[in-house]
């Protein structure tokens, strides 16, 4: 197990790095030159790049060390990323990482509230579709799931504004002061990825319930609870995990689009706006962040998975 | 295989009302949004702040925005630049997908794992998030979207593409191609890509809502074409200032993305069923069944049936037929006036060919017979009484209890995540009321009966070989000491070592609790190893009963003789009969 753990975290370490290379990348691939877009933002506004000198163009290349081989500005770059240097925002001129991790928490919390929102439509859709194959209740529940994937979540976010705040005014539309604030984002989020969940719930628990051991419990008389949580829904939750990876995906890009919709002070909002601002470094700090959450919720997984499931848990003790 | 994808796709459609209908809707959104110019001579981008935010009418089907510009008109061209882009990413992201995962699976090597690298990083995004950077930092717009879109949906294409081709260049007529000394390039264009068309279309028809989903998305956020030029996601975000008083101004092109993706994933719904089938019955759906009132079943649940001298099982022409009008075996008659008696500490052994209804028979006895099979006709006793009637919660307590099975697969018949000495603690748990002491020594005797170490108490089943489980399956069937063991083919996964000494096994306990053991098999050397009486079934009916020795060595059915004649190393029933 712990071989394995170690393993996989090298691999996700081999990963990280890749991601490392792609941030870096596109940030020296767009459009236009770094230099002139950092003087565009950082000087008053009005100016134009006419009014820039080659003079000031070079001093800032020379600065941001863009006149260095691509490596070397790589390895320069990395040295600070992993010593939690993000870079500085070229708006607030505040370094990028703490301005990002005053904003996690709104997103995290925004994130598990999602989550939950996820596991109360998934787990019971995903159950009735099972056992009841075919009849009415998997259709309703069938048509649930194509709705919440084919429903944009900036339009079911403004549609529930327009219904509980706007016309019922039931709850805040706007921003996270009041603890219920957190109600419609996180159903805007959770909405949209609790489908694939569902789905893979349905199958696998139609798989579950054919296994000769569903008979074989039956044959010895288990009760009906027993058979439907201990038999069909115990291993059938297992690979129910491994949509894991999709949801946190879900989760995390989704997670910039909601933040607008409903002006949440997480750190997909702030990078919206740091676009607007041109603010490259922090889309840069951003994505960054993103994709290392990624890699590592997608460690944890993979890690509980094998945890859970104790037929590849002897497998790899039988490997190593 | 496309083609049987294709027929069964088309074959869903027609008989789906609802797919009918979302397909005209998306024939007609696409064909309006096509015609543009052609429908309204208004301008999708014209300001008139004489109309600014009208309602619905006659002229602005759809109403006017706060610039005055018709909302139906910018609908139609916004949906230009929406589903353009969309179609654009889509042939973008198969082109790159294909061509990188076809080179990486065919050559392999150094190229397929720079490859695989790179598609493992890629993948490493959360996909949104990596398209908003791209989208972001080229600075908006068309291209940039295109862009954005094909740079994070290319790389699964890729990985299922390339596992695809690694199938296919395994098979015959490649290396056969390849021997034939057919160009590289022949091989890869006409062989492998021409065989990866269905996939690929398959993938397509699953994506494209998502792709769609994902540039309205970035144009909701600014990253798509700069205003004034219209775009669905874009004019979403501009009509929400003004929801309040304008509510058109979002639900518009809200329910224009919604429509269009969910006919997409409507229709990649339906292609995906055509391609992995869609199991529709629930296999055994005990939840369904009513409760109802219980039958007075507890002389027989509670053990004390040792007072009454019926047989242990009593069969009287039964029929078991298939009654479920949705099955193509509607009417068919499974058994056909069946007649068996198992007597109280007797074994029977049922002898009979695939399909000859043997188990269905078993089944019955355990009340497992489940739609679309039920009990049409006869007489069903279990120790005296009528079992024909009862419900599945009077089985429950049955079963297990004073009658137990002893399944075919050992593999597959304990729970995968379950300790094996939990599996059979419940048994006892769920019957009897034992103290947690009694329940523990009770589980340390029945596996020294049947010849299975402690240690197992601990363990998961696949930690167990294949006779060990089957050890484990008889210990949870006989933990309750019940009164009747049906064992349904409980060899025949099994070497034929462990087969003699499990039907020892069974033999010895049969001996020692009084069993009365209904063994079900098609091999006669393992019946006539257990079997006091042998029952023989065909087609449903029997066809000859007796004892043991009697029916081998002077069967009167031919059916029987031509089974005895083929019986391999004849010389064993010999013996046995000595």
């Amino acid at each position: 197990m712990l071989a394995y753990a170690l393993r996989r975290a090298f691999a996700g370490l081999s990963v990280l790095l890749g991601i490392t290379v792609v941030v870096f990348l596109i940030l020296r691939f767009i459009p236009g030159d770094p230099a002139t877009a950092v003087l565009l933002t950082m000087v008053e506004p009005g100016l134009d790049s006419a009014q820039i000198t080659q003079r000031d163009i070079a001093d800032v290349r020379d600065q941001m060390g863009l006149n260095d081989p691509l490596p070397q500005q790589y390895a320069t770059w990395l040295g600070r990323v992993l010593t939690g240097n993000l870079g500085t925002s070229l708006r607030s001129r505040q370094p990028i990482a703490d301005e990002l991790a005053t904003r996690i928490p709104a997103t995290l919390k925004l994130g598990g509230a999602a989550l939950l929102v996820m596991f109360l439509i998934a787990i019971p859709s995903g159950i009735l579709g099972g056992l009841y194959a075919g009849r009415s209740t998997d259709h309703v529940s069938r048509v649930l799931s194509l709705v919440g994937e084919s429903m944009p979540s900036f339009f079911l976010g403004v549609l529930l504004i327009y219904l509980f705040a706007i016309k019922l005014g039931w709850l805040p539309a706007m921003g996270g002061r009041r603890p219920e604030s957190i109600i419609l984002p996180a159903i805007t989020l959770g909405v949209g990825i609790a489908a694939a969940t569902s789905r893979l719930l349905r199958a696998s628990l139609l798989d579950t319930l054919s296994q000769p051991y569903m008979l074989m419990a039956e044959a010895k008389g288990m009760k009906r609870s027993t058979l439907l949580f201990r038999y069909a829904l115990r291993p059938a939750l297992i690979p129910v995990l491994t949509s894991a990876s999709l949801v946190a995906g879900g989760l995390l890009g989704g997670a910039a689009v909601v933040e607008t919709v409903f002006a949440w002070p997480g750190v997909g909002r702030y990078m919206i706006e740091a676009i607007s601002g041109r603010d490259y470094p922090v889309i840069q700090g951003f994505t960054l962040l993103m994709a290392m959450l990624f890699v590592i919720i997608n460690f944890v997984v993979d890690i509980l998975y094998r945890f859970l499931d104790p037929r590849v848990r002897v497998e790899e003790r039988g490997n190593v | 295989m496309s083609d049987r994808v294709l027929r069964r796709f088309s074959g869903s459609l027609r008989r789906d009302p609802v797919g009918i209908l979302l397909l005209a809707i998306v024939i007609i959104i696409a064909a309006a949004v096509m015609a543009a110019p052609l429908i309204s001579s208004l301008s999708p981008v014209a300001t008139d702040f004489k109309q600014v935010l009208l309602p619905p009418n006659a002229v602005n089907w759809l109403g006017t925005d706060d610039f005055g510009r018709d909302v139906f008109i910018r609908l139609l061209y916004g949906g230009r630049t929406s589903l353009m882009v969309a179609a654009i990413a889509v042939v973008i992201v198969m082109s790159i997908g294909v061509t990188v995962g076809v080179v990486a699976g065919y050559f392999g090597g150094v190229v397929d794992l720079v490859v695989t690298k790179v598609i493992d990083v890629l993948l490493a995004f959360p996909r949104l998030v990596l398209a908003i950077a791209v989208a972001a930092l080229m600075g908006g717009g068309m291209v940039p979207l295109v862009i954005a879109i094909s740079v994070v949906a290319w790389p699964a294409y890729a990985r299922i593409i390339r596992g695809f081709t690694l199938q296919v260049s395994q098979e015959g007529y490649v290396s056969a191609a390849r021997c034939l000394g057919t160009p590289t390039w022949r091989i890869l264009t006409g062989h492998i890509a021409l065989n990866l068309i269905g996939p690929i279309l398959v993938l397509a028809m699953l994506d494209i809502g998502n792709l769609i989903l994902a540039v309205s998305a970035l144009s909701f956020l600014g990253l798509g074409v700069p205003p004034p030029a219209p775009e669905w996601g874009a004019m979403l975000n501009e009509g929400r200032g003004s929801m309040e008083i304008a509510p058109w101004l979002v639900l518009a092109p809200g329910l224009a993305i919604f429509v269009v993706v969910l006919a997409a994933n409507y229709f990649g719904d339906i292609v995906r069923d055509s391609v992995e089938g869609r199991p529709v019955h629930g296999p055994r759906n005990w939840l369904r069944l009513p409760s109802r009132k219980r039958y007075k079943s507890v002389a027989v649940a509670s053990g004390n049936s040792a007072a009454s001298p019926a047989s242990a099982l009593d069969l009287q022409g039964l029929c078991i037929e298939v009654t479920d009008r949705r099955s193509p075996f509607f009417g068919k008659r499974i058994l056909n006036d069946v007649s068996l008696n198992v007597g109280r500490g007797e074994s029977v052994g049922l002898i009979g060919e695939s399909g000859s209804g043997k188990s269905t028979l078993a089944a019955l006895a355990l009340g497992l017979t489940r739609p679309p099979l039920a009990l049409t006709a006869g007489r069903a006793r279990l120790f005296g009484q009528d079992a024909a009637q009862w419900s599945w919660d009077d089985w429950q307590q049955v079963r297990g209890r004073t009658v137990s099975l002893v399944n075919q697969d050992p593999l597959s018949a304990l729970n995968p995540v379950l300790r094996v000495g939990d599996q059979i603690r419940e048994v006892m748990l769920t019957h009897l009321d034992m103290p947690r002491a009694a329940v523990e020594d009770r589980l340390r005797e029945v596996l020294d009966e049947v010849h299975l170490p402690e240690r197992v108490i601990r363990q998961f089943p696949h930690e167990l070989s294949g006779g060990m489980r089957q050890r484990a399956v008889i210990a949870m069937a006989i933990v309750n000491k019940p009164a009747l063991l049906i064992a349904d083919e409980p060899t025949t996964a099994l070497d034929v070592s462990t087969q003699i000494r499990i039907l020892d096994l069974l033999r010895d306990l049969q001996d020692r609790y009084g069993l009365a053991l209904l063994f079900v098999s098609h091999d006669l050397r393992v019946v006539a190893r257990v079997a006091d009486r042998v029952v023989i079934m065909r087609s449903g009916e029997v066809v000859e009963s007796g004892p043991t020795a009697k029916v081998f060595t002077a069967a009167t059915h031919p059916y029987t003789r031509e089974l005895v004649t083929a019986m391999p190393g004849r010389r064993l029933q010999t013996v046995k009969a000595a």
